[in-house]
């Protein structure tokens, strides 16, 4: 009895489910292409700020789908650390991945071939051109800065006045182990004070520093939530507040010492199997079209110059100097050091 | 027949044996799996693991005494409450913190301390929500320890005009210092090893030591000090689970007169505690209902995650509890028991690195392997929890019956089956409703956006926190309903087959 009413109990669960998954199963069979099945198939790996709902690529993806005669099969991670650990698994192959930011291009070049991308100096916006690489091209990119709201703190002056008093424990900082931005900030700090001053320099802004989160998500979701004043962060991250929220109060610390610059970048792995297919999809990417789209949905700058005059609130960001590449191999090379330096600091 | 009978007596242990080998081995099998693809574990770093161990015992120490105070000043709360519904819904009230997934406790408590005062990040942040979680459970066990041990004595100490200090001072502490110890333990334990929380709140420097593995492993990428970490972990668990030799003892004896012990202000925490999480759960602003709003296929997109969702947790409660059955099919072997009381699994991280030994983790397969994580993770702590003591009590019937002949599935069916259902469906709802808060697990082990938890963390990763706090109620509510589902289940089997 007991055991009759225990698999008639489970059965009935277990049928539901499953009823459930077959009917959707069926009923989204309805609405397969037939002729995608034959098409050759394009694997892109990507992580989830471009592969997430909130990303731009499902729409891109689906509107290079329309045009291509292929299907595309995007795989997609937690972050471009996890891409990277990916890649290095045997079996795993792919034919394009979309967003390694550029701290991780020595690694990525270590774990494989790339294939060399070839594109005209004019087709890149004017600031960026230092940044393109033989092996891997830009698609979005954004300077960072320390943003606030302008009716809760006065922004500091210079770098030096970072460390007053009067910002006592309300920057919300990244961990520069797990996150791009939190090595950025690492990065800036080495540029604006030098080797020399850094670890004197950490030791005196630790008092400031709110907290120290392990994703830029949670260092970020700090500062929305009113927890900390300031964060460091991409200066396009004021477009969605002036945009999406509608609040104008937001803004970001300009230094003129310069500011370090998030690029995301696409690379074509030589043992690809559909090359020219992912050759095309990396130009759609760079198209005016989709450039407009990233610009819109990851709140990013496009790396085509047309596009930022053409928009209302990316034209308004502040200008901003650019730390570039020379000072970046220098730091790469002492990267194990510095976060050494950091961490001893900031404990 | 009677021979037939007596090769399957023969055979019986031999069969459990199997069977218990084979659950062992499927339980150790992403250690085997760490140590034989990463590498030799040792300490790259000795002075940096011993300032963090250091760091992690002072947090895990702190944790455990505010815990045990609060809970403490709770359970006097809870004596001054006389009609049993009011009793009844108090004290599953307080265990909302401790079962509900940590995230969730995380997010509703940032959202609480929004607007009235900045939260403390590093240890005592860590410590602040590790006491909002555990002090229920503290305060629950400390209420059952009580009544087990001084029921009788208080009063009559009472009668004999001697003060509660008195008494706690000359016979009191003795009799609950014991079972107080072990609760201790567990509560240490758990905050040792905690990871959701110190990972968040806890800074630069390790709160707790899946944490600090998780750092190793996944930002210094020093696999082989992970490993090595991960060892201390097991054996640290080991050595907890051989002082928990002697569960709390759950005899509580109606005929307590806890209004000695009453002590109405500790309400106050009682009610306090778990509405800070609700509150904040339910405190979100007015953007996360524009940002609602601005997201036309929004929809669609969050009955996919939460069909996804839901088979995640479903299944894993199946998984988990269909494990427990089959534990429970080899049980009664003492060395067996002895392995499930004493092992502990890795942690989230490693077994999902683990995991990503096997190819494929698209569809199905990447499912499958989140599930089976799930199962891993959370088999030995629910067995240990929920179902050994009930478990070992009844092996004395189980004695009597083999020594009267009955054969094993007859044992299974009228015995073990029916006075266990209810505990199976516990461990069934728990780990529900543990599954349906996970989101690291579920972005290591997926390659595409299947969970409602992986549209959450997206929000989180695109401005949009308001919205994923508000889009957080249905996923309780669905961790909920299982929780409630595979309970009643329990229930309605347990009832049944002794009716």
């Amino acid at each position: 009895m007991v055991t009759s009413r225990l698999w008639l109990s489970l059965s009935f669960i277990t049928v539901l489910v499953f009823g459930a998954g077959f009917f959707r199963w069926v009923y989204l069979g309805k609405s397969i292409p037939r002729v995608q099945i034959l098409l050759p198939t394009l694997r892109v790996l990507s992580y989830e700020s471009f592969a997430g709902v909130t990303g731009v690529g499902p729409e891109l993806i689906k509107n290079f789908e329309k045009v291509c005669q292929c299907q595309v099969d995007l795989s997609s991670v937690s972050d471009s650390g996890m891409m990277m650990e990916k890649l290095r698994q045997k079996n795993f192959r792919v034919d394009i991945v979309v967003g390694l930011d550029q701290m991780l291009l020595p690694q990525a070049q270590s774990i494989l071939g790339w294939k060399k991308l070839n594109f005209k100096k004019g087709f890149w916006d004017s600031q960026i051109q230092g940044f393109v690489k033989e092996f891997f091209v830009p698609y979005d990119w954004a300077p960072l800065a320390l943003i606030y709201r302008k009716d809760e703190v006065e922004p500091p002056q210079d770098i030096k006045s970072l460390l007053h008093p009067r910002f006592l424990n309300s920057i919300s900082l990244q961990d520069p182990r797990s996150s791009s931005p939190g090595l950025q900030f690492l990065f800036a700090l080495y540029s604006w004070v030098g080797e020399k001053k850094i670890a004197d320099f950490l030791a005196q802004i630790k008092q400031n520093v709110h907290s120290i989160s392990p994703s830029w998500s949670m260092a970020y979701g700090l500062f929305q939530r009113g927890q900390a004043k300031m964060t460091f962060s991409y200066v396009t991250s004021l477009v969605y507040h002036w945009t999406v929220e509608k609040n104008m109060s937001y803004d970001a610390v300009v230094f003129k010492q310069g500011h370090p610059v998030q690029m995301e970048y696409v690379g074509i792995p030589k043992n690809c199997d559909q090359c020219d297919l992912a050759e095309r999809f990396l130009k759609f990417l760079l198209s005016i079209e989709s450039q407009k789209l990233v610009m819109n949905k990851n709140f990013m700058f496009p790396v085509r110059p047309e596009l930022i005059q053409t928009d209302k609130a990316f034209s308004q960001l502040p200008k901003m100097p650019l730390l570039m590449g020379a000072k970046e191999d220098d730091f790469n090379q002492k990267k194990s050091v510095l976060e050494e330096m950091w961490l001893k600091a900031m404990q | 027949m009677v021979k037939s009978n007596a090769m399957i007596l023969k055979f019986r242990p031999s069969f459990r044996r199997v069977l218990s080998l084979l659950i062992s081995f499927y339980l150790l099998l992403p250690l085997f799996l760490l140590f034989f693809s990463l590498g030799v574990p040792h300490f790259s770093d000795g002075k940096r693991v011993f300032s963090s161990l250091n760091h992690i015992l002072l947090q895990a120490s702190l944790s455990t005494f505010l815990s045990l105070f609060m809970g403490f000043v709770m359970a006097l709360g809870l004596f001054s409450l006389k009609k049993s519904w009011l009793k009844f819904f108090f004290e599953n009230w307080i265990l909302i913190p401790v079962w509900i997934p940590s995230f969730f406790v995380l997010i509703g408590v940032l959202n609480f301390c929004q607007n009235l005062f900045l939260f403390p990040f590093g240890m005592m942040g860590v410590v602040l929500l590790h006491v909002i979680m555990m002090s229920g459970l503290c305060a629950i066990s400390l209420v059952q320890i009580i009544q087990s041990q001084w029921c009788g004595q208080l009063e009559l100490a009472w009668i004999e005009g001697a003060s509660r200090w008195f008494f706690f001072r000359r016979a009191g502490w003795s009799q609950i210092k014991g079972p107080t110890g072990t609760l201790a333990l567990v509560i240490f334990a758990m905050s040792f090893t905690s990871f959701t929380i110190p990972l968040v709140v806890g800074g630069v420097k390790s709160s707790s030591l899946e944490v600090f593995i998780y750092q190793q492993f996944h930002l210094g990428k020093d696999l082989d000090q992970a490993l090595a970490l991960l060892l201390i972990e097991i054996v640290f668990l080991i050595v907890v689970s051989l002082f928990i030799r002697h569960p709390i003892k759950k005899n509580i004896s109606h005929h307590f007169n806890q209004k000695y012990l009453s002590w109405r202000p500790g309400l106050f925490f009682v009610f306090l505690n778990t509405a800070i999480v609700l509150m904040g759960l339910l405190g979100v602003g007015k953007t996360s209902w524009s940002q609602l709003q601005q997201w036309p296929q929004l929809g669609d997109m969050l009955i996919k995650g939460l069909f996804w969702s839901f088979l995640i947790v479903f299944f894993t409660g199946v998984f988990v509890v269909g494990l427990q059955c089959l534990i429970l099919m080899a049980l009664p072997l003492s060395g067996f028991r002895k392995f499930l009381l004493g092992f502990s699994a890795p942690s989230g991280v490693m077994i999902g690195v683990a995991l990503l030994v096997f190819e494929g983790s698209q569809h199905w397969m990447g499912l499958l392997k989140l599930i089976v994580a799930f199962t891993l993770i959370m088999t030995p702590v629910l067995y240990r929890w929920m179902v050994d003591q009930k478990f070992h009590s009844l092996v004395y019937q189980i004695e009597i019956s083999q020594t009267m002949g009955a054969s094993w599935s007859m044992i299974w069916k009228r015995i073990v089956f029916p006075q266990m259902a209810v505990e199976l469906g516990q461990v069934a709802g728990v780990s529900s409703l543990w599954a349906s808060g996970d989101y690291a697990l579920s972005n290591m082990l997926l390659d595409k956006t299947y969970s409602y938890t992986q549209l959450l963390s997206h929000f989180m990763n695109s401005y949009r926190i308001e919205l994923a706090t508000l889009l957080l109620w249905p996923l309780l509510i669905m961790g909920l309903f299982f929780y409630f589902l595979w309970l009643g289940v329990g229930y309605v089997l347990s009832g049944k087959s002794f009716s």
